[in-house]
């Protein structure tokens, strides 16, 4: 077969063993549980409602339409820390697996990434209906919203693929992890509106590509407005920085991982 | 006569593991250290040593899943070697058919021979109408029949088998010996490790001897046997 041939075959096969992968974990996940799909939606329901308690009702917050406010933005962070969070875990979780065949690693994080993609597409389709129903109808601006969750998702892997490469070396850096997703929640306007911060902190929030997602969200389903295109391109264009260096990364170290994520 | 295309070539191959990093340092583990010799085509290598000689570790190397930390491993350019691994990737809650199609395409399988590598694996397994129930409904005996129903399906130029496989009952043992003898009589490129001496004697040409990483001798079959049982 032809080198050309040849490279289209595997990619065709490591397409599938993603897709048939990721396929696998959510099917396994299902079966642990008794409600199964279900807890995709009420995972980040159930996080959304203490904040709402808290940060909503108790400290009353001055944001309007707070409960879809936060509802939107957790789900779209959630989806963030929790693909990454997995991802980071991906090429140690399937140590076993690397001793015996060959994939090349990049695989392991993109499955787990593509596994919460569903999860969080699910939840996000019902949040979606809710919001048109009780809050804003939809409007021509939801056209937009493919081009914000490929934004979204490339940012996911950008961040997971590089992790999952340090993982291996440095299992501790999963604990750092969640404390920073932790963090990065508290950071990047998911109970409040960037528009409130002092000004002298609007620079930050303007280059937290994080947060930039989130009033996407917000402006297309809440606001029924246009997302800001630029700051979109700015996200995507890191992201294609951030993937490059980590599918380069994980090339680099792909047959030094089996030996180190025993 | 031509000589037997080289396939597979390993010289002077050191393979380190850095053993575990706590805050005092690591500490470096050579599981391998200059080891050389090549794989033909078309030959029944038999790799002999006894537990934690490295022969695992010699494996990975020359499937191509691991590189040496000195010397060179070489795999002739579009060869396929493969593990002959059970069991590769099974998730419990899968069917006995979606876990086939799982593992066979994790060892390599072409997404468009799969629909007819299940049916093959279906029949050579023998499970009936477990092979659609879930996996984690089954006895070990059954799961392993399924995943060497499904390592079977794979067939590349270089078969690397790792130990003698007991799998199921008597009667399944039997057909898998067989399946696998008939690899070795088709003159394809085999290479066994174990440290079963008369296994090797049984199927292989030739044998190289592993010891505390080091390889200590190689040549015909009878006399690395008989070098070896010498200790």
């Amino acid at each position: 077969m032809s080198g050309i041939g040849a490279v289209f075959q595997d990619f065709s096969r490591y397409a599938h063993i993603i897709r048939f992968q990721a396929y696998a974990s959510l099917k396994n996940e299902i079966a642990r549980t008794y409600i199964g799909v279900f807890w995709w939606l009420l995972e980040p329901t159930l996080y959304a409602l203490v904040m709402y308690l808290v940060v909503g009702v108790i400290f009353v917050s001055k944001t309007p339409q707070y409960l879809p406010f936060l509802l939107i933005g957790t789900f779209s962070f959630q989806w963030f820390a929790n693909s990454v969070s997995s991802a980071a875990n991906s090429i140690v979780s399937r140590a076993s697996l690397m001793q015996q065949i060959y994939l090349p690693k990049v695989v392991f994080p993109i499955i787990t990434v593509l596994g919460g993609t569903w999860k969080f597409l699910f939840a996000f389709g019902f949040l979606a209906v809710w919001v048109s129903v009780f809050y804003t109808p939809p409007s021509l601006a939801y056209c937009a919203l493919p081009l914000v969750l490929a934004v979204n998702l490339m940012f996911n892997l950008a961040i997971a693929i590089p992790l999952s490469a340090w993982i291996p070396y440095f299992r501790d850096g999963l604990a750092v992890i969640a404390a920073l997703m932790q963090f990065l929640g508290f950071a990047s306007g998911l109970f409040y509106q960037t528009k409130d911060v002092p000004a002298s902190a609007q620079v930050y929030f303007h280059n937290n590509p994080i947060a930039q997602l989130l009033n996407a969200y917000r402006d297309i389903l809440l606001y029924a407005q246009w997302p800001d295109f630029e700051r979109l391109a700015f996200v995507a264009a890191i992201s294609l920085v951030g993937l490059a260096g980590g599918i380069w990364l994980l090339k680099h170290l792909d047959l030094e991982l089996p030996k180190v994520a025993l | 006569m031509t000589q037997p295309r080289e396939l597979i070539r390993l010289e002077s191959a050191a393979v380190r593991y850095r053993l575990r990093r706590k805050i005092a340092g690591s500490r470096d583990y050579w599981a391998l250290h200059d080891v050389t010799f090549s794989v033909h085509e078309g030959d029944a290598l038999g790799i002999l040593g006894s537990n934690g000689a490295g022969k695992s570790t010699l494996l990975k190397l020359m499937a191509g899943l691991i590189a040496p930390d000195r010397g060179s491993a070489w795999i002739a350019r579009g060869v396929r070697v493969s593990l002959l691994a059970l069991g590769v990737g099974f998730e419990s809650n899968l069917t006995g058919r979606e876990n086939a199609r799982l593992s066979a395409l994790l060892l390599g399988k072409d997404v468009r021979q799969l629909d007819e590598c299940i049916s093959r694996v279906e029949e050579f397994a023998e499970l009936g109408e477990f092979f659609d129930q879930p996996v984690y409904t089954y006895s070990s005996g059954m799961v392993m029949r399924l995943g060497f129903s499904v390592a079977l399906e794979v067939d590349p130029d270089v078969l690397l088998i790792d130990e003698v496989l007991a799998v199921g009952d008597a009667a399944f043992l039997e057909k898998s010996f067989t399946a696998l003898q008939a690899r070795f009589m088709a003159r394809k490129t085999v290479v066994l490790i174990t440290h079963d001496l008369p296994m090797i004697q049984k199927l292989c040409s030739r044998a190289v001897w592993i010891d505390h990483g080091t390889l200590k001798a190689s040549g015909d079959t009878a006399t690395i046997a008989e070098a070896y049982a010498g200790g």
